[in-house]
């Protein structure tokens, strides 16, 4: 039974301990993408919408459309033309739902 | 269930959630062993130790710092043109603290990098595996001539937020009617770039709600500023011809300051000013030069990958403290670089090489309390180095209708929320 102790001991970590606990996740490529979102994206944003609950799907497109929209002229836009499709799904994955 | 077996089931678990490199029993039994010490409790500091909690878990993570409580310098023009709060910038460390963060209020004096021990002016030492040093700055005084902690009384610079702060916003209360309020700023690089430029427009606004008839005039050691173009145009907009600016090659470069006087002198002429405010030359914090990890430069060289010093190895350095142009000293960096550092010091402890990976950063800044204008950049940090990514990043755009600069506003009042939470609430 000590794996279920241990996992227990863990759980309110990788639960995010109940919204409480902040900064990353993980030690892979996907938390380190996500650290550049975490700064502004909170729940309870007005002009900055948080991310909780946003299938991946919605936010990948999101986030491609932010990109490609030669045209935009907002800090997301501006930002998001640096990342890759690649990087674009991880992050969409990573947050998504 | 054999203990094998039992173990292999939760790292599996572990592995899909990304983590079971980070508790493989070998580094499992390395990690919980660590003993973390990070020195300053700014953006980068309290967000560094608060990562660092929550992917070590069973590490000793200590955050060591001399005050009380931070008070944040984004949102503090707000307060000078007296439409914000100081209370409203100022965060304690609770919540790190009942996160299992040791917080220790002393302030870090010395860093002996071969025994791995930081002294604290308590005279005590906490020796560790992995230091990171997230100092902030230092004035610089003297490198001014005339500019010292006596002057700051009479001139305030107000770049380290607090007690500066409330002090310049009652000069510019008590100022008369049809004064001149001077700013002297320092050749770059500074913490925050834009943030200059940020004060006069928000200076500028309190003038001509209260005294119409007063003057500002910035004295500048640069010929070029951060979203100049913006900031010109709206200074034009909502403040006629209040704001004069002096470039370098026009002379604005102050080469000394008479507080007794109140007096700055250029190579050219001399300026008196009601109010003045002096944003100094500036270097990283002290204990980053005691731990031997300033250059000539008076900052922090760092492989942008890792964080770590190039000059002191196990010693990691973040925000306005590094040397990390293209990335600015601003707070959004020092929180994501915090972020960043974290992983890589918890992959380090592993046994796994650093990852690079691209950060991003968005500094906003008011032209009017509910104006503002931003500056994004997005950046790569392989091979030790940030690189800007080409054809990303770059300013808002100019001539934007007044919804879209108050549409930014709210971004910023968001971004502030945000971050704070990230790293103090």
């Amino acid at each position: 039974m000590r794996w279920q102790a241990l996992l227990i001991a863990f759980l309110p970590w990788l639960a995010g301990c109940g919204g409480v606990a902040t900064g990353p996740t993980g030690i892979d490529q996907a938390a380190l993408l996500t650290a550049s979102c975490s700064g502004c994206h909170a729940e309870g944003g007005q002009a900055i919408t948080g991310l909780t609950g946003m299938p991946a799907t919605e936010l990948e497109a999101k986030l491609l459309a932010y990109r490609d929209d030669a045209g935009g002229g907002s800090a997301m836009h501006r930002m998001a033309r640096g990342y890759s499709d690649e990087q674009i799904g991880l992050i969409a994955r990573t947050l998504g739902d | 269930m054999s203990a094998r077996l039992s173990r292999r089931r939760l790292l599996a678990t572990l592995s899909t959630l990304g983590l079971g490199a980070l508790l493989s029993p070998a580094s499992l039994a390395r990690t919980a062993k660590a003993r973390i010490v990070v020195v300053g409790g700014g953006f980068g500091g309290a967000t560094a130790a608060r990562s660092l909690a929550r992917l070590l878990p069973a590490a000793s993570i200590t955050l060591v710092e001399a005050s009380r409580h931070y008070v944040a310098c984004p949102f503090s023009n707000l307060v000078l043109a007296g439409v914000r709060e100081i209370e409203a910038q100022t965060f304690a460390y609770s919540a790190l603290a009942a996160e299992g963060i040791e917080v220790v209020r002393a302030r870090a004096t010395n860093v002996d990098a071969v025994t791995r021990t930081v002294t604290l002016d308590n005279s005590t030492g906490l020796s560790y595996d992995r230091l990171i040093l997230s100092p902030g700055i230092d004035l610089h005084w003297g490198a001014l001539e005339g500019y010292d902690p006596n002057a700051a009384v009479r001139m305030p610079h107000a770049w380290k937020a607090g007690k500066q702060t409330l002090l310049l916003r009652e000069q510019l209360l008590a100022m008369p009617e049809g004064g001149v309020v001077l700013m002297s700023v320092t050749a770059a690089p500074f913490r925050c770039p834009p943030g200059p430029y940020e004060r006069a427009s928000l200076i500028a606004g309190y003038l001509k709600r209260h005294k119409p008839r007063a003057k500002l005039i910035i004295l500048d050691s640069n010929d070029a500023f951060s979203k100049q173009g913006l900031f010109q145009a709206a200074w034009r907009q909502h403040y006629g011809d209040m704001i004069e600016w002096r470039s370098a090659s026009n002379f604005g470069g102050v080469i000394r300051a008479d507080a007794r006087a109140m007096e700055l002198h250029t190579d050219f002429d001399t300026e008196r000013g009601d109010v003045i405010n002096v944003i100094p030359p500036q270097r990283a914090g002290r204990i980053a030069e005691r731990a031997g990890t300033v250059d000539a430069s008076g900052w922090c060289p760092i492989d942008a990958t890792s964080f770590e010093s190039a000059l002191v190895p196990g010693v990691h350095v973040i925000g306005d403290a590094t040397i990390a142009a293209p990335m600015p000293k601003s707070a959004f960096s020092a929180n994501q670089q915090a972020k960043v550092c974290a992983i890589q010091v918890a992959r380090l402890l592993a046994g796994l090489a650093p990852e690079p990976t691209t950060l991003a950063n968005t500094c906003y800044s008011y032209t009017t309390p509910e104006s503002a204008i931003s500056v994004s950049g997005v950046y790569n940090n392989a091979d030790g180095v940030f690189i800007s990514v080409p054809g990303a990043g770059g300013v808002s755009p100019m001539g934007a209708p007044p919804v879209f600069q108050q549409r930014e506003g709210e971004q910023a009042a968001d971004w502030f929320r945000a971050i704070t939470r990230e790293a103090f609430l």
